[in-house]
């Protein structure tokens, strides 16, 4: 039986060969999955996936500096101003 | 070429995305120099959107050219304000603090003293003063007793000399 801390569904259980031979049950802390585009669902870069420290990082440790950072991708990102650019137009 | 001098635009990467900018001069088949909402700096054109609008700008413009020609159609430029350094935060060590602590109270001390001696001087003063007025008085009556004195002296050589 493991023990009550590793009673979670937050850890996860690793299947470990010893040199001796054996097959012993080994206890890790599962980690977030990466950040995705909202829209393209592609993985967002510049945003760690830490264990529980993410509130400690800086602001700029958690996102690239632009906008739309941590929620779309660059390719995203850059259709939204081009189409801002070219309502511009249109409208005057 | 769309992108000439005074096409407005709009940057779609980097830190600046979003904002509206001038082309000022063009460097090159790929570089252009951009200024406005943007900070002033070469920017590849095809980090470039350009828009319907064109302002009149002269080739290399200065800043507050580019502002005066963005107020014209309504956008606002970056603003930056000078950097004044901030005089660095002095360490005062507690030893030096008490010391200052000290030094107006021993400064304090030393008036207290001047004080006093003035005090006294004048109080020395006042009693040679005195004293010479008392003097003066007690010569009077020195003088006086004197001469009483030597009328009673003769009285007493004479009483005295009776005696014996």
């Amino acid at each position: 039986m493991p023990e009550p801390k590793n009673r979670t569904h937050s850890v996860r259980e690793i299947k470990v060969k010893t040199p001796g031979g054996k097959v012993v049950l080994q206890f890790r802390r599962r980690k977030p999955k990466l950040a995705h585009c909202s829209s393209c669902r592609a993985k967002l870069p510049g945003i760690p996936s830490v264990v529980g420290r993410m509130s400690s990082l800086s602001r700029s440790q958690r996102r690239p500096e632009r906008p739309f950072a941590g929620k779309l991708c660059s390719a995203c990102a850059r259709k939204v101003f081009m189409q801002k650019a070219r309502s511009i137009g249109a409208s005057s | 070429m769309v992108l000439e001098i005074g096409r407005v635009c709009i940057k779609i990467a980097g830190r600046d995305a979003g904002r509206h900018c001038a082309v000022v001069d063009i460097l090159d088949s790929n570089y252009v120099l951009i200024d406005g909402a943007t900070r002033r700096r070469k920017c590849s054109i095809l980090h470039l959107e350009p828009t319907a609008q064109k302002v009149e700008l002269k080739k290399g413009a200065s800043h507050e050219e580019v502002k005066a020609a963005f107020a014209g159609i309504q956008l606002e430029v970056l603003a930056t304000k000078p950097k004044h350094a901030a005089p660095m935060p002095k360490k005062i060590r507690k030893s030096e603090a008490k010391s200052a602590q000290a030094a107006p109270e021993k400064k304090g001390a030393e008036e207290l003293i001047k004080k006093k001696d003035s005090v006294k001087k004048e109080a020395a003063k006042k009693n040679e003063i005195d004293a010479e007025i008392v003097s003066e008085e007690k010569s009077e009556s020195s003088r006086e007793a004197v001469q009483g004195s030597q009328k009673e002296k003769p009285a007493a050589k004479k009483k005295s000399a009776g005696k014996e």
